[in-house]
């Protein structure tokens, strides 16, 4: 797969993953911008044999992202509380909720999660590109849901209640 | 909060599903694949050219004056038509035979 059909079939979800976990449009275009910029200027980089392109490009926004926040020291956990005065009836503030709480997550929970639930990447393929074993990311996932199940909680309740 | 306020995992994906993120800008495209990197009709479609200010001056004075001479009006054109003049019974002179005449005899 050349360049031009990776950066077509992959950009969008590299931009969501970026998005997600950066939380701004703005970073997010940069970091993808530079995972495929990595990948145009060195695609001998790329070794089939070490997995598909899909993981490559997910590794090289990961690190990109690592590095970014590294720099910036952002990526830690924030916390998860409501704003005063936040209705948990209105859509709008569960979408806002459900990324408060996964910005509470620590790091590596936040990009298991991420990648698993919302970039549609398989165990191994997380695995691959957090450069982790699968028990290792499956437990991150599991204790990354706990959180988020018991932070969500009234969201969900009242969902419920609302149909 | 008793566990049983906690949510199925069934309720945690529906919840999960409502935070949706925006659409890569397409400007992005652009910025990963710049002009050059397009192919040859791409090039050739969008491509530009720079001309020294001198040489583009100097070109557009050419084309004014071509311009100029296209819209002037054609040269007049004249022409001659020559008549052959026909005398009637003239002969010419077939041989020259000079002759020398003293100044008495010519004044005679």
């Amino acid at each position: 797969m050349n360049p031009e059909e990776a950066f077509d079939k992959y950009h969008g979800a590299v931009f969501e993953f970026a998005y997600r976990i950066a939380r701004r449009a703005d970073v997010a275009e940069d970091l993808t911008q530079e995972c495929f910029l990595a990948y145009v200027r060195a695609p001998e980089r790329y070794v089939e044999s070490r997995g598909t392109v899909k993981t490559y490009l997910f590794s090289i926004a990961r690190n990109l992202a690592l590095k970014h926040f590294r720099d910036h020291r952002a990526l830690e956990p924030l916390e998860a509380e409501d704003p005063p005065g936040a209705d948990p009836r209105r859509a709008i503030e569960v979408s806002a909720a459900v990324e408060r709480a996964v910005a509470g997550l620590p790091p590596l929970q936040r990009e298991a999660l991420v990648l698993f639930e919302y970039s549609g990447v398989t165990l191994e393929e997380l695995a691959a590109i957090v450069g982790a074993d699968v028990g290792t990311v499956k437990s991150r996932l599991h204790r990354a849901r706990e959180r988020l199940r018991r932070a969500l909680a009234p969201y969900g309740k009242v969902g419920n209640a609302h149909g | 909060m008793d566990e049983n306020d906690e949510l199925s995992d069934r309720e945690l994906d529906r919840l999960l599903r409502q935070w949706s993120a925006p659409a890569p800008p397409e400007r992005l495209r652009a910025a990963v694949f710049p002009e050059g990197r397009r192919g040859w009709w791409g090039r050739f479609w969008s491509g530009s050219v720079r001309v020294p200010l001198p040489a583009a001056c100097a070109a557009a004075l050419l084309l004014g004056l071509a311009a100029w001479r296209s819209m002037a009006p054609p040269a007049r054109v004249v022409v001659v038509r020559t008549v052959a003049a026909e005398v009637p019974r003239f002969q010419p002179v077939l041989e020259l035979r000079p002759r020398i005449v003293k100044a008495e005899d010519a004044a005679n």
